[in-house]
């Protein structure tokens, strides 16, 4: 595998998060834990639930929905 | 610093007994759900993966973790859930120089484009004979029926001929301005072909297609194509054809049946 990805299951989602300092609202949207109102954005400026999340990519920080167009999206702009 | 060099101080932190190891080992990371907090498995060859139970992890070997790779929180690659990493490394390998995605980038709108791509993920999908339903249930939550008649058009090789076709010969006589139009009642319209959907009733389609085919006499379109797939569908097409076979301004030039698709294809008399 390419030594810059980095793979994780559904049940490490909320643990991963919690080590990148995010935190989920009562809502379920993903936030900022030192800013709780501050929900994150995908590159679309949309906000992005638990269950939507799929990973993180370079930048400063591109969040991405597990939606099939964000995935093929990715794999054809990821340089 | 790369993603190697800090997997072998992660090693060195949480398996110190492996660090000692003298070889030529490769590592990947991941972080998944497993028994242990901290397993190596082999690959293959001199490949091994690190995987990293983030969920039993102590606070303290998290701020460990986060001080021996604080880019885990800018992040310096890509950290992606791993059913999504296999469609993303399928498609980086299979369908990300696809010529006819390459023709189409900039020429059409980007959320058509969008759902092209993901038609051709789909197919390629349904090629394979594998379970297409939750990607066709995706495209239609996000492109609604203008999705659905892409996949559609795409699936039976209209963007390849007709569409591709079209923009050249527009684009050779300098009319390239007028192909987003073309482009938009071909998708919504879809004025030379019908697709057969499962959800309607024989009823319904009948009563569609007789008006397509008005239309098609109104406007000088003397070809219709008709295209279903799966058993109920065909049978649909099979009692349209009942209907019209007696019709002298209809011709069926056509019907061709392969696996689960069929298709008809009709000739009609132009009103004089």
């Amino acid at each position: 595998m390419d030594d810059r990805f980095i793979v994780f299951d559904e049940k490490s989602k909320e643990a991963l998060l919690e080590i990148m300092n995010k935190s989920v609202d009562p809502e379920g949207f993903i936030i900022e834990k030192d800013n709780p109102t501050e929900r994150v954005l995908t590159k679309e400026g949309e906000e992005i639930k638990l269950e939507e999340f799929a990973g993180v990519r370079k930048g400063s920080e591109v969040f991405i929905k597990n939606d099939l167009n964000s995935i093929l999206e990715l794999a054809e702009t990821f340089e | 610093m790369g993603l190697k060099g800090v997997i072998k101080k992660i090693i060195a932190f949480l398996l110190p007994e492996e660090s000692k190891r003298d070889d030529n080992r490769e590592y990947s990371l991941s972080l998944c759900n497993e028994n242990k907090v901290v397993e190596i498995n082999h690959i293959t060859n001199n490949i091994y993966n690190l995987n990293i139970d983030v969920t039993k992890l102590k606070q303290e070997e998290k701020e460990k973790l986060i001080e021996i790779y604080p880019e885990i929180r800018q992040n310096n690659g890509l950290i992606l859930e791993q059913n999504k990493f296999n469609i993303f490394k399928e498609q980086r390998e299979k369908n990300r120089n696809v010529p006819l995605l390459k023709f189409f980038k900039g020429k059409i709108k980007e959320e058509d484009y969008q759902a092209l791509r993901m038609s051709v993920y789909i197919q390629r999908k349904f090629s394979n004979g594998e379970d297409i339903k939750p990607y066709l249930n995706d495209l239609y939550k996000k492109y609604g029926q203008r999705g659905y008649n892409i996949n559609n058009l795409n699936g039976r090789g209209y963007f390849e001929s007709f569409i591709k076709l079209n923009y050249t010969l527009l684009q050779s006589q300098e009319r390239e301005n007028e192909f987003l139009n073309f482009f938009d009642k071909f998708i919504m319209e879809q004025p030379i072909t019908y697709f057969v959907n499962q959800m309607k009733s024989q009823e319904v389609m009948n009563e569609e297609l007789l008006s397509k085919i008005n239309k098609c006499k109104r406007y000088g379109i003397r070809k219709l194509s008709i295209h279903g797939m799966g058993k109920i569908n065909k049978e649909k097409i099979d009692e349209f054809i009942k209907i019209i076979e007696d019709r002298s301004d209809i011709k069926i030039v056509s019907r061709i049946e392969i696996g689960v698709a069929v298709s008809l294809i009709l000739e009609i008399a132009l009103d004089t």
